[in-house]
């Protein structure tokens, strides 16, 4: 059964994902069928009476008591911005003023 | 056409633990130089592991009882996928599926407003717009966040006002939180739509960028008219897509649109790989529970059936100090000491900062079981005196000559001279009884303001009718 992703999802997919995909790489829209089809596969499990999984670790309750511990010097923290600007990282404008 | 409002609220609050919620960065932000309290984990830095603060969920579960909800023993984190420059990791670490505490609710003036939900989250950065750039501090990034969440059961802004104050009052009780709306400590985002002649409903806007607790109040108001204008051009009803998120501009006094409103699948919302499940045993839930203090409605509860007024027993349950200082004076229905007792607190007494170790409670009903003998601005002067001195009330009347003269013998003497002297007034007062204030009035200043003017008019019309 094949996932064929419609155009409508592929430009949402990219929105969401803030790729700007140009004209010429609109094949990416026929991979990404692929991939979705490649994880049908897993449609083919009956998993109705089958808990999930989100840990495989089987630890549960791991938490830190609530205590201080050294953090970074602003300079550390700032080391690999590419742009910093009075102790901040530096964005483009997020809002149009 | 006929509009009931239809507005739900979500409520963050920034828990006061000392670290962070996944990692020991100092998670106090207030003032501090930027991006000072930051590491890997709150930085989103590769193979940065996050570690849950067992106090911050502690706290996330007294809130929840606090607000009447059932908890969730077993809970996990879940990843909330979204880009935005202050979220780092490009996902926050929240709890969707399994919340530390569900379904509670709080009563507002006899209305029940349900809470669906109070999870466990972390905070963003914080982003400070500059000309054609945006700066971020990270220090805010990754504090302990609980969001409440209540169902759509508010109906004005009054009421909203109402439900924060009573949230507000909750967290400040239990004390795991300042809750201050102007420092940021706890935010505000209403969801309002309109029931339009009890069958239409108006597209969903939720409101963001609400910095205060009038802001929220004028934010629902304008989104009231707003929709319901919308309503009578386009006849627009809500469905599943058409949920819009509107910015507050406080100083235009209106909301406008911010973008389209992700829908939850959008969020791609999983469970945290890197946090186990969570487990809180029924007798852990217990021992949180026993650390609740006596709360808001309990107190004011208590205080009704002390013989106070709404009014009064809401003044005293305010603030869980005051109220704290209350208890140690009135511990139990006597009655018209607690009514007293509120007089002082909320009048003179409110005037000083007072300390809960300075006070009396022996001297607060001495001074009740001598109220007869004393003026009420007598009985002021004395309370605020012997609590800056720390002396017996009592002994401060008796020494400053406060008691009311209540002698009959003595203050007729006294009305006789008063009498005597005014033939003017007395002739005054046989034509006009209600000109009677003045020979009162010479009768109190003849006795040195010490007679009980009461019993001084009586006096008075006693001699007068003769």
């Amino acid at each position: 059964m094949a996932s064929q992703i419609t155009d409508d999802q592929f430009q949402h997919i990219a929105k969401l994902s803030r790729l700007e995909i140009k004209p010429e790489e609109n094949f990416i829209k026929d991979q990404l069928s692929q991939a979705a089809e490649y994880v049908d596969v897993l449609k083919e499990l009956n998993t109705d009476n089958t808990p999930p999984t989100f840990q495989v670790n089987h630890k549960t309750t791991v938490l830190r008591d609530d205590a201080i511990t050294p953090s970074f010097t602003q300079e550390q923290a700032l080391s690999q911005a590419p742009s910093s600007q009075n102790g901040y990282f530096k964005t483009s404008a997020t809002i149009k003023k | 056409m006929k509009i009931t409002p239809i507005i739900g609220l979500e409520v963050h609050v920034e828990l006061a633990t000392k670290s962070k919620m996944f990692c020991g960065c100092d998670a106090s932000h207030f003032h501090a130089e930027p991006n000072t309290h930051t590491c890997p984990v709150c930085l989103g830095l590769p193979g940065a592991l996050p570690v849950p603060n067992k106090v911050a969920c502690e706290w996330c579960i007294k809130l929840g009882l606090a607000l009447g909800c059932s908890i969730n023993q077993e809970t996990f984190f879940e990843r909330k996928n979204y880009f935005y420059p202050d979220l780092a990791k490009s996902y926050q670490i929240t709890q969707l599926q399994k919340p530390f505490a569900i379904n509670g609710k709080i009563t507002i003036n006899g209305h029940e407003i349900r809470i669906n939900r109070a999870h466990m989250e972390e905070d963003t950065g914080k982003s400070v717009h500059v000309n054609d750039s945006t700066l971020l501090d990270f220090n805010r990034s990754g504090v302990p966040l609980v969001e409440i969440v209540s169902g759509p059961d508010i109906k004005s802004a009054e009421e909203a006002k109402e439900y924060l104050n009573k949230i507000q009052q909750i967290i400040r009780y239990i004390g795991v939180s300042d809750a201050d709306i102007e420092k940021g400590s706890m935010r505000c985002e209403p969801t309002v739509n309109l029931c339009i002649d009890d069958q239409y409903y108006t597209p969903l806007a939720e409101i963001k960028n609400v910095a205060s607790l009038t802001g929220v109040m004028n934010a629902i108001n304008y989104e009231i008219k707003r929709q319901s204008e919308q309503f009578e051009i386009d006849h627009q009803e809500k469905n599943s897509t058409n949920k819009t998120t509107r910015g507050w501009n406080a100083e235009k006094s209106e909301t406008f649109l911010q973008r389209e409103k992700e829908g939850s699948a959008d969020y791609r919302y999983f469970p945290e790989p890197d946090i186990p499940p969570i487990i809180f045993t029924p007798e852990q839930i217990e021992a949180i529970k026993a650390t609740l203090p006596e709360l808001p409605d309990d107190k004011i509860n208590k205080y009704k059936s002390y013989g106070l007024s709404d009014y009064d027993a809401n003044q005293l349950a305010d603030d869980k100090s005051f109220s704290e200082i209350f208890d140690k004076i009135v511990t139990q229905n006597d009655p018209g000491y607690a009514k007293f007792v509120t007089n002082l607190l909320i009048g003179p007494l409110k005037t000083i900062s007072i300390e809960i170790e300075k006070i009396n409670p022996e001297y607060f009903k001495k001074l009740f079981d001598k109220k007869s003998e004393l003026s009420s601005t007598a009985i002021k002067d004395i309370i605020l005196e012997s609590y800056q001195t720390n002396q017996d009330p009592i002994a401060i009347a008796t020494q400053k000559n406060l008691f009311q003269v209540s002698d009959t013998g003595a203050l007729e003497k006294i009305a006789q001279q008063v009498i005597d002297a005014n033939p003017k007034a007395v002739a005054d007062y046989q034509k006009n009884p209600l000109s009677i204030g003045f020979l009162l009035g010479q009768v109190m200043r003849a006795s040195g303001g010490s007679a009980n003017p009461q019993l001084a008019k009586e006096v008075l019309e006693k001699l007068l009718s003769i």
